[in-house]
C-alpha cells in the first residue's frame, strides 16, 4: 500500500518530561531506521482529540490518530479489563508491576485491545500514583476521613476514595490547581515524577504519602488500519523501535524512586513531610477497600484478575 | 397541536434548564451544609448544556436570532438577500448533516465497545444521542425559516 | 500558506455574506478537516466535547440569574435610586445610565444582557427628556459592554477555560479595570450633555433617597452576594451562578412580587435560546481554532507577528489593534476562540503576564461591543430606541475614545488587573 506522508499520534501531555519524550524518541527512531519512509509527527497536550482524554482509543480505532503513546486510565471506558492496573493496592513493588506487563495478562490485555482495534507494541509506565494533601499526614484510613480529594475522572478511583471515608471531586486539572492554592480541595493523586515534582506541589501540600494504591501503565498502540499498512520489514522497526523507546522511559519515570527512592529527599528538602507506608500500614488500606476490589474484580474479569494474582503469589 | 409542535423545543429547554438550576443549586446546598459533594450531578449536568445547546439552537434557528453581520447583505435587492439567505442555509445544512453523520458512527462505535460514562458508568452513547436528535430539530427549524424568510423576500420585490 | 489564506480569506467571505457566524466558523473548519486530512470523523466528538464542560454551565445560569433579577424590578429600582443621588448634573439621566449598567454588569455577566436591561428602563426615557436617540442608544450601549469586565463575566470565563487561567482571579482582576473603564465613560458622557443642552433632573432629598435605597436594598445585595461567595471560598464560579438564579427568584417572587410564574416561564425560554447561540459559537469556534492549530496555521501567523518586531512595545500596540480591528466585526467570543492560539505564543514569548492579557483584551473586546458595523451592545439598543446601528456611527466615537483611554491605563499599570487578585490571595 502506499505511505501516508505523514502518520499522526497522540499524546495527552506535554513534550516535556518521560513521557512526553518517550513519543518523541519512537518517532525519531521509526524515521531513521526507515530511512524517512515513516514519518510520524507526535500531536502532545492532547492535541488530537481536543480535550476529551477518553475519546483516545475511538480516534485510534477509527485511524484519525495513528499511534498513541497512552495511559490506560484513558482507555478503561474502551477497555474495562484496563482497571485491572488501578486495582486498589494490587502491586506492591515495581518488581510485580513488570511481571504482570510482561507475563500473560499483559498479553491477555494487548489481545483485548487488538479486538477493538488497536495494537500494542510496548508498555510504558507514568508511575505509582502517591497521595499528597494539606491538612495532615495519612498514616491510616481514618486519616483521610472528610478530606475532599481530587481525583482523575475514572469511576474506579472514585470507589477507592469512597471506601476510604474521603470526599472524591473530580474535576479537571486546571481548576483543580486553582482549588488547592484556595484550599478549596484539600488533596490529590498522582505519579511523583510525572506531576508532583513539575508542578511543585510542595507550594499547596506539606504531606505526601507514598502508599503505591494503584499504578498508571501507558501503552504504546497503532491503530489497526495504520498498521496493515506497513510491510513486514517496517513493522518490526516499529515493534523494536517501540520496546527501545518504552524500556527507556520506564528507566526515567522510576528514576529516584526505586531501592532508597532518592526522589523523596527533593520533597524533603522542599519542606514535605514524607510518609512511606509499611507493609502493615498498607494491609490496613487494602482490607478498607475489599468492596471495591470486589466490584471491580468481576468488571474486569475474575480470570484476568485471578491470572494476575497467580504470579504476584496470592 | 400544532402550535405545541411550533414550540416542542422552547418548551423541552425551559424545562431542562429549570431541572439543571435545581440540581446545581442542591448540589451547592448539600456541599454547603454536610461537606459532601455529587460527583455524579456534575456528568448529568454537563450532559444537561449540550441538550440546552442544541434543542436551544433549533429554536434560535426558528427565529432568526443566531448572530451574523448583515450591513452587506442589506444593500443587495430582496431577491439577492433571498438567494444568499438560501446560501446561509445550504451551508448551515451542509455542516450539521455531516456532523449528524459522524455522529451516527461514534454512536455505533460506542456501543459495540460499551463504552460507559465515566461517573455514573451508563452507556455513552445515550449522551452522544443529543447531537443527531438536536440536529434533527435545527434542520426542520432551518428549512422552516429559510422558506417563511424566501416568501417575505419575493413579496417586497414584486 | 495556502491553509491560512482557507481558514482566513473563507470566514472573512462568508461573514461579509452575512452567514451566521458560528456556521461560518463551523463550516470553514470542516473543510479544512476534510482538505488537510485531519481526520474529519472527530468532528461529532469535538462538536459535544467543546459544549460539555463544568466551567461553561456557568453561561446559561448567569444569563439567566441576570433576566429574572432584570425583570424583577431590580435595574429600574437601581435606576431610581441613582437618579435621585446624581441626577442633578447637566446630563443627569446619561450618567445614571453609566453607572447604573457598571453595578448591573456586577451582577450580569453579559454585555447585550446589560444594555437590554438598563436600556429597556432608561432609553424610552431619556427619548423624553429631548435626548437624541444616537446618543442614549450609544451610552447605554457603551455603559453596558463593561459588564464584561466587571465580574462576573461569561466572556472571562471563557477566556480562563481556553487558557486555564484561574476564573475567580480573572474575576479579581477585571474589577477595578471595569470601574475604572465605567468611570471613563461618564466624562464624554457629561461633557456631550453639557455641549448640548441635556439638563439634569431634579435632586432627591435625604428622606426620599433613604427610602428608594430600601427599595433598591435587594438589588444592591445581589452582587455581594455573588463576589463574596466566590471570594469567601464558599463557591466556585459555576456555583455562584446557580445560587444567583435562586437569589433572583427570592427576590422576584417573594421579595418584590413582581416575577409571576408565566414570566418565569418566558425568561426560561429567552435564557435558554440565548445560551444555545453562545454556545453554539464556541464550540464551533472551538472546532475552527482546533483547525487551525492543529495545521500550525495559528503559529505561523504568531511567528509572523513576531517576525515584524522584536520590540514588546510594538508587539503590544500591534496586538491590541489586532483586537479592535477584529472587535469591529466578530463578536467576543468567536475573537477568543481564533485570535488566541495566535496570541497566546506571543504573550509566551514576552512573558507576559496571562491574567493582566486577558483583562486587556476583554477591555479592548469591550470597546469591540459597541463599535459599528458589527456591534451586538449597539443592536440591543438601537433596536430599543428603533433607529439604525449606522446613525449611531458618529454617537458612539466620544465613548470609543474614552474607553481607549482606560484600555491604555490598564496595559501600563498592570498592577490595576493584578492588585486585587493577589490581595485575595488568588493569583
Ligand atoms: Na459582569
Ligand atoms: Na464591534
Amino acid at each position: 500500500a502506499e505511505y501516508k506522508s505523514e502518520y499522526k499520534m497522540s499524546i495527552v501531555v506535554g513534550p516535556k518530561g518521560p513521557w512526553g519524550e518517550a513519543a518523541q524518541k519512537f518517532a525519531d527512531l521509526v524515521k531513521e531506521r526507515t530511512g524517512g519512509r515513516i514519518n510520524i509527527k507526535c500531536y502532545f497536550a492532547g492535541q488530537l482529540f481536543a480535550g476529551k482524554q477518553t475519546n483516545e482509543f475511538l480516534l485510534l480505532r477509527q485511524g484519525v490518530a495513528d499511534f498513541a503513546l497512552a495511559s490506560t486510565i484513558n482507555w478503561s471506558p474502551q477497555v474495562p479489563e484496563l482497571n485491572l492496573f488501578a486495582l486498589p493496592f494490587f502491586f506492591d513493588n515495581y518488581e510485580q508491576v513488570d511481571a504482570v506487563k510482561n507475563g500473560e495478562p499483559g498479553r491477555i490485555l494487548f489481545e483485548k485491545i487488538e479486538e477493538k482495534g488497536v495494537i500494542g507494541l510496548a508498555w510504558g509506565e507514568n508511575g505509582f500514583r502517591e497521595l499528597t494533601n494539606r491538612v495532615r499526614p495519612v498514616e491510616k484510613p481514618e486519616d483521610l476521613a472528610g478530606l475532599k480529594v481530587r481525583v482523575v475522572g475514572s469511576p474506579i478511583f472514585i470507589d477507592i476514595f469512597r471506601a476510604l471515608g474521603a470526599n472524591p471531586i473530580n474535576m479537571n486539572w486546571g481548576e483543580a490547581q486553582t482549588a488547592f492554592q484556595q484550599g478549596t480541595v484539600d488533596g490529590q493523586e498522582n505519579p511523583v515524577n510525572a506531576v508532583i515534582i513539575p508542578y511543585q506541589l510542595w507550594q499547596v501540600h506539606p504531606y505526601i504519602t507514598i502508599w503505591h494504591y494503584a499504578i498508571d501503565p501507558l501503552i504504546l498502540g497503532v491503530s489497526k488500519k495504520t498498521w496493515e499498512g506497513f510491510t513486514e520489514e517496517d513493522r518490526k522497526i516499529i515493534a523494536e523501535a517501540a520496546q527501545e523507546a518504552c524500556s527507556w522511559e520506564v528507566d526515567r519515570a522510576r528514576e529516584g524512586l526505586t531501592g532508597e527512592m532518592p526522589a523523596l529527599k527533593i520533597l524533603e528538602q522542599k519542606g514535605m513531610k514524607v510518609t512511606v507506608l509499611t507493609p502493615e500500614q498498607r494491609q490496613a488500606f487494602r482490607a478498607k477497600t475489599r468492596e471495591v476490589y470486589e466490584k471491580w474484580k468481576a468488571t474486569i474479569g475474575a480470570d484476568l484478575v485471578e491470572e494476575a494474582e497467580k504470579l504476584l503469589g496470592r | 397541536m400544532r402550535k405545541f409542535f411550533g414550540q416542542i423545543e422552547e418548551v423541552f429547554c425551559a424545562l431542562l434548564l429549570l431541572i439543571m438550576a435545581v440540581v446545581a443549586f442542591l448540589n451547592v446546598c448539600v456541599r454547603y451544609f454536610t461537606n459532601y459533594s455529587f460527583a455524579f450531578t456534575e456528568e448529568i449536568e454537563v450532559a444537561g448544556l449540550v441538550y440546552l445547546t442544541l434543542f436551544g439552537a433549533a429554536a434560535a434557528f426558528k427565529r432568526g436570532l443566531h448572530l451574523g453581520i448583515a450591513f452587506v447583505k442589506r444593500r443587495f435587492s430582496p431577491k439577492i438577500q433571498a438567494g444568499l439567505t438560501v446560501f446561509a442555509a445550504v451551508l448551515s445544512l451542509g455542516l450539521f448533516l455531516t456532523i449528524a453523520y459522524y455522529s451516527i458512527i461514534q454512536i455505533k462505535d460506542e456501543r459495540l465497545l460499551g463504552t460507559t460514562s465515566e461517573a455514573l458508568q451508563i452507556p455513552q452513547w445515550i449522551y452522544t444521542m443529543a447531537i443527531p436528535i438536536g440536529i434533527f430539530f435545527i434542520t426542520v427549524r432551518i428549512l422552516e425559516y429559510t422558506w417563511d424568510s424566501v416568501k417575505e423576500g419575493f413579496r417586497k420585490d414584486l | 500558506m495556502e491553509a491560512t489564506l482557507l481558514l482566513f480569506g473563507g470566514l472573512f467571505l462568508l461573514l461579509l455574506l452575512g452567514v451566521p457566524i458560528a456556521v461560518a466558523l463551523g463550516t470553514m473548519a470542516l473543510l479544512a478537516m476534510w482538505k488537510y486530512e485531519l481526520g474529519i470523523f472527530v468532528c461529532s466528538a469535538n462538536f459535544y466535547s467543546g459544549i460539555a464542560k463544568y466551567p461553561l454551565l456557568a453561561v446559561p445560569f448567569f444569563i439567566l440569574a441576570g433576566m429574572i433579577l432584570e425583570r424583577s424590578g431590580v435595574s429600574a429600582r437601581l435606576v431610581n435610586l441613582a437618579s435621585l443621588i446624581v441626577g442633578g448634573i447637566p446630563g443627569g439621566i446619561a450618567i445614571v445610565a453609566v453607572l447604573v449598567c457598571v453595578f448591573f454588569g456586577g451582577i450580569s455577566g453579559s454585555g447585550p444582557a446589560d444594555a437590554a436591561a438598563i436600556g429597556a428602563v432608561l432609553i424610552p426615557e431619556m427619548v423624553r427628556k429631548g435626548y437624541s436617540k444616537a446618543f442614549a442608544a450609544a451610552v447605554i450601549a457603551a455603559g453596558g459592554s463593561t459588564a464584561i469586565i466587571v465580574p462576573p463575566s461569561i466572556a472571562l470565563i471563557l477566556y480562563g477555560v481556553i487558557t486555564t487561567t484561574s476564573i475567580p482571579a480573572l474575576f479579581a482582576g477585571g474589577a477595578i479595570p471595569g470601574f475604572l473603564a465605567g468611570m471613563s465613560l461618564i466624562i464624554p458622557a457629561y461633557l456631550v450633555s453639557r455641549k448640548r443642552g441635556y439638563v439634569g433632573e431634579r435632586r432627591g432629598s435625604l428622606r426620599e433617597i433613604g427610602r428608594a435605597f430600601r427599595e433598591a436594598f435587594w438589588g444592591l445585595l445581589a452582587p455581594v452576594v455573588i463576589l463574596g461567595g466566590i471570594y469567601g471560598g464558599i463557591f466556585t464560579a459555576t456555583e455562584a451562578a446557580v445560587v444567583a438564579v435562586f437569589y433572583g427568584l427570592f427576590v422576584g417572587m417573594i421579595v418584590y412580587r413582581t416575577l409571576s410564574l408565566k414570566d418565569f416561564y418566558e425568561i426560561l425560554v429567552q435564557a435558554s435560546l440565548a445560551s444555545a447561540v453562545v454556545l453554539l459559537i464556541v464550540t464551533l469556534a472551538g472546532l475552527y481554532s482546533w483547525a487551525g492549530s492543529t495545521l500550525g496555521v495559528m503559529e505561523k501567523m504568531a511567528s509572523a507577528i513576531l517576525s515584524i518586531s522584536s520590540s514588546q512595545i510594538t508587539a503590544l500596540i500591534l496586538v491590541n489593534f489586532l483586537i479592535l480591528i477584529a472587535g469591529m466585526f466578530l463578536d467576543a467570543i468567536s475573537i477568543y476562540y481564533v485570535f488566541l492560539p495566535i496570541l497566546l505564543p506571543i504573550v509566551a514569548h514576552f512573558n507576559w503576564d496571562p491574567l493582566w492579557f486577558g483583562i486587556v483584551m476583554t477591555l479592548n473586546l469591550a470597546i469591540g461591543q459597541f463599535t459599528p458595523p458589527v456591534a451586538v451592545n449597539l443592536y440591543v439598543t438601537t433596536n430599543l430606541a428603533s433607529i439604525n446601528l449606522e446613525e449611531t456611527s458618529v454617537a458612539v466615537i466620544p465613548f470609543v475614545l474614552a474607553m481607549t483611554i482606560a484600555l491604555i491605563l490598564v496595559i501600563l499599570f498592570p498592577s490595576l488587573s493584578l492588585m486585587l487578585p493577589k490581595i485575595l490571595n488568588l493569583y
